[in-house]
């Protein structure tokens, strides 16, 4: 073989592979973006799905055990008025834990039902969550909203609500936290969220749980930032980054 | 010149970015990536500067390293099944390249020994291109442009798979005679190619989710 047949022989081979290794990255990425869409879906109608449930417990509570307690309440009413009354501290104790009942559960419906929380906004139903926490003595509370508040769509406050709701949940059953600080930060092309307990932290390379998958899975799902960050012993922090979406109101 | 010059120094850029950016990988398996590039820089820098001449045999010390620095890189991303396939490739690579040199198929001080190189690319790439396949079959729902990992792979496959032609030859000088200088053109091209890639890829990838 000739020097020149070799030398375009090797130059060929290699702009060949060349463009072999681009065209396979390229097809990588395209078929990721394809399997990205295609999953970007099947976690919607999970996550609707979730939503739909979590309505359905919502009205259960309410309608079912709501409509017990009052009408309990309404039976202590009348015991009080009948009683001796010797008898009258008691049935009026039992009266105000049968009350704290109705408000709980009241308060825990409104904070399952999706309609609840697109009717008050995303602010109210987490003060109202974080006002439960207080009420039950699980920890203190506290909660700062900084800024201009904006029009946030209905889905996107209620993924961003239950993305807090995981997060407090998992402070409330490990942490042992005693206080919880939660900040809205409004600027004019987003909303940046803080949330910081006091707890005992955990080691972040380690853990893969399912309700901070659910986390993350719906902050992409709103194209929210998410991040996480956790050591042992120094408390954990989330970190919600959330981009201003044009909505009816502001057009 | 100038290409020779700019294909060495992007290199010393490549390790002082992988320095840089040490933070973003530390947590993952990726991050001894500095030492390979370190050392990498190193002996670039060094034969383009002091040691122009016979230093053949540094080379063809590289390609040990090289391979089973990769092995070892890739090692957890290949996924469970392709693990023992991946020390067995070092092993095969290893035996056979003393093999080589031992009986004196090759000449470690004095000749690139192509045998030795061709095999290390193969095996490389063969690693690489089950790397992009894991990633693409158990990183659902993420985007490529953020993971290092990806443009790591991206990076070495160009260049591995653009010069896998080039070193497949023993003696340029005897076998290509004047078309010599272009081909070692090619080579220093893919090696800018690559090296662009990963700085893309050390720039532009993010600190995977802390949990």
């Amino acid at each position: 073989m000739e020097q020149k047949e070799i030398y375009l022989l090797i130059i060929s081979a290699s702009i060949t592979f060349f463009v072999l290794s681009v065209s396979l990255a390229a097809l990588f990425i395209l078929m990721q973006r394809r399997r990205d869409i295609y999953q970007k879906e099947i976690n919607k109608v999970r996550v609707e799905m979730v939503e739909q449930t979590l309505k359905n417990i919502s009205w259960e509570i309410h309608d079912n055990i709501g409509q017990i307690l009052s009408t309990m309440n309404l039976y202590g009413y009348k015991i009080h008025s009948e009683v001796p009354e010797k008898f009258q501290p008691p049935v009026e104790e039992l009266q105000e834990l049968i009350q704290t009942a109705i408000s709980e559960v009241r308060g825990l419906s409104k904070s399952l039902n999706t309609d609840y929380i697109k009717n008050v906004g995303l602010i109210k139903s987490v003060e109202l969550e974080l006002d439960r926490f207080k009420r039950l003595s699980f920890m203190e509370t506290e909660f700062e909203v900084m800024g201009q508040p904006f029009t946030i769509p209905n889905d996107s406050e209620v993924f961003l609500l239950r993305i807090l709701q995981e997060f407090f949940s998992n402070t409330m059953k490990y942490a042992q936290a005693k206080k919880i600080d939660v900040k809205f930060i409004f600027e004019e092309k987003k909303l940046e969220v803080y949330v910081k307990d006091d707890g005992i932290g955990f080691d972040g390379s380690n853990i893969q749980g399912t309700g901070l998958l659910n986390m993350k899975n719906r902050a992409r799902l709103i194209g929210a930032f998410l991040k996480l960050e956790s050591e042992l012993g120094k408390g954990t922090n989330l970190e919600i980054i959330y981009k201003r979406k044009v909505t009816e109101n502001d057009e | 010149m100038a290409i020779v010059l700019i294909s060495t120094y992007i290199q010393l850029l490549t390790f002082l970015l992988s320095v840089l950016c040490w933070t973003k990988y530390k947590h993952t398996h990726l991050r001894s990536l500095p030492l390979y590039f370190g050392v990498f820089a190193f002996i670039e820098l060094f034969c383009f500067h002091f040691y122009k001449h016979d230093n053949v045999w540094l080379y063809n010390l590289l390609v040990f390293f090289e391979v089973n620095f990769f092995c070892y890189l890739f090692y957890p991303y290949v996924g469970r099944s392709f693990r023992k396939i991946v020390i067995a490739l070092a092993v095969l690579f290893n035996v056979l390249s003393g093999f080589i040199y031992s009986f004196g198929y090759c000449d470690f001080w004095n000749e690139h020994c192509a045998y030795s190189y061709v095999l290390g690319i193969f095996i490389i790439l063969i690693v690489i291109f089950k790397v992009l396949v894991k990633i693409l079959i158990v990183n659902s729902y993420t985007k490529l442009g953020s993971s290092l990992l990806f443009w790591i792979c991206f990076g070495f496959l160009i260049f591995f798979a653009t010069s896998l032609p080039l070193f497949s030859i023993s003696n340029w000088s005897n076998l290509l005679g004047e078309y010599n200088k272009n081909i070692s053109l090619l080579l220093f091209f893919s090696v800018i190619i690559s090296h662009l890639i990963l700085i893309f890829g050390f720039l532009w990838s993010k600190k995977k989710y802390t949990y």
